[in-house]
């Protein structure tokens, strides 16, 4: 036996190129080694950046952030409101008229708060419309004249007080009832 | 193992999220009063009656309306004020008929069903032959504090309906009933002075 064969694969031997070829199909097949990514061949040390794992925490913060700020403006717009219209109110002059012991209406037209008159009953309009109609109603200053109440407080103040009025009215018919009946009965106790 | 981490921050943000949505929307559908009737049913009368008054009243509108009536300087305004100070809504119809039964008793009546729900209680039933009349007055209230009130009226030719959302003065009302004068309220007009007084 020779050992050149075996030791840099030169020369002839026969009886080792016979186990060689008796062995073939489980000779050696190099393959290409896989293709490692930057970050997996640098051992991961750089942050994923996952599309994925960005954009879904950032519409939940958001959704969860609308959801408390609607309820946050709804609990506190009527608040602001308030303190706004307050606000206007301390600023308005104090006026008197002494001729007149029922006058009404101290109010500037120009802080008239922005209500429309509503299309329907009850409703409320364009704030534009509303902006509108505060014009018309100041109308050219003049010395002397009186500040009176806007369209829009007139017609609020009249629909309260129609409902109102056809509110105390049913009561009141309501307890004409009740005590008729009561007066009713006493008055067939009396004559028993 | 961070994959896990932003998977599990990925799922709890989603679940929050949709928690947080029907959270708000759950809070939209109770923030309607339930002292508030539905008069969906009513909406029917309107063509047949001949007469129809129909006032709804809540909101900025109310506020604007409370703010008018403080400013009134009137005896009965100074009443009215004082006994809506807790109002948070008026709403009412009245309908008035040509002829006798010429509507649908059962459009009312589904009115009246909704007072059977909890919390309304029954003040005062009234019924009268003469005209067909059904007089129904509830009142809700949550502890001490008033709620609502309803009055149902129905005759033979006329239907009035009223809700009242929040605390009022009922009697302060009745005692105004039918008394309330709408005050003269000046109106600037456009290019038009005042009139001096």
């Amino acid at each position: 036996m020779k050992d050149d064969y075996l030791w840099d694969n030169t020369g002839k031997d026969s009886e080792i190129e016979k186990i060689e070829s008796s062995l073939s199909m489980f000779r050696y097949k190099p393959i290409d080694a896989p293709k490692l990514s930057v970050a997996e061949s640098e051992g991961s040390r750089r942050r994923i950046w996952d599309l994925r794992y960005v954009l879904v925490p950032a519409f939940a913060a958001i959704v969860i952030g609308a959801v408390v700020a609607g309820l946050w403006f709804r609990t506190s717009s009527d608040e602001i409101v308030a303190k706004i219209e307050s606000g206007i109110e301390s600023r308005r002059p104090a006026q008197s008229d002494p001729a007149t012991g029922d006058k009404i209406g101290e109010i500037n037209p120009q802080d008239a708060p922005l209500v429309s008159p509503p299309h329907k009953a009850g409703g409320q309009g364009d704030p534009r419309v509303a902006m509108a109609n505060r014009k018309r109603a100041i109308g050219p200053k003049r010395k002397g004249v009186e500040p009176a109440l806007t369209r829009e407080e007139k017609y609020a103040y009249d629909r309260l007080m129609l409902a109102l009025s056809i509110t105390g009215s049913k009561l009141r018919m309501v307890q004409d009832k009740v005590n008729g009946l009561e007066v009713e009965k006493t008055g067939s106790k009396n004559e028993r | 193992m961070r994959k896990g981490i932003m998977k599990t921050i990925t799922r709890h943000s989603i679940k929050f999220s949709l928690m947080a949505i029907m959270l708000y929307g759950a809070g939209s559908a109770s923030a309607q009063d339930p002292a508030r009737l539905n008069f969906e049913k009513l909406n029917g009368l309107e063509a047949k009656a001949r007469d129809v008054v129909e006032v709804n009243i809540d909101g900025k509108l109310l506020d604007l309306a409370k703010r008018v009536v403080a400013k009134v300087k009137d005896q009965d305004a100074a009443k009215v004020a004082q006994a809506i100070t807790g109002l948070r809504g008026i709403y009412v119809r009245v309908y008035t008929f040509e002829k006798e039964n010429e509507y649908d008793p059962a459009d009312v009546d589904q009115i009246r069903a909704q007072l059977n729900a909890p919390g309304w209680e029954r003040l005062a039933n009234v019924r009268s032959k003469r005209n067909n009349q059904k007089v129904d007055v509830f009142t809700m209230f949550s502890g001490d504090k008033m709620d609502g009130v309803a009055v149902v009226i129905s005759e033979s030719k006329s239907i009035a309906v009223v809700n009242v959302i929040g605390m009022v003065d009922i009697e302060l009302l009745v005692e105004l009933g039918g008394k309330l004068n709408i005050p003269r309220i000046d109106i600037e007009k456009d290019g038009e002075p005042k009139p001096k007084k």
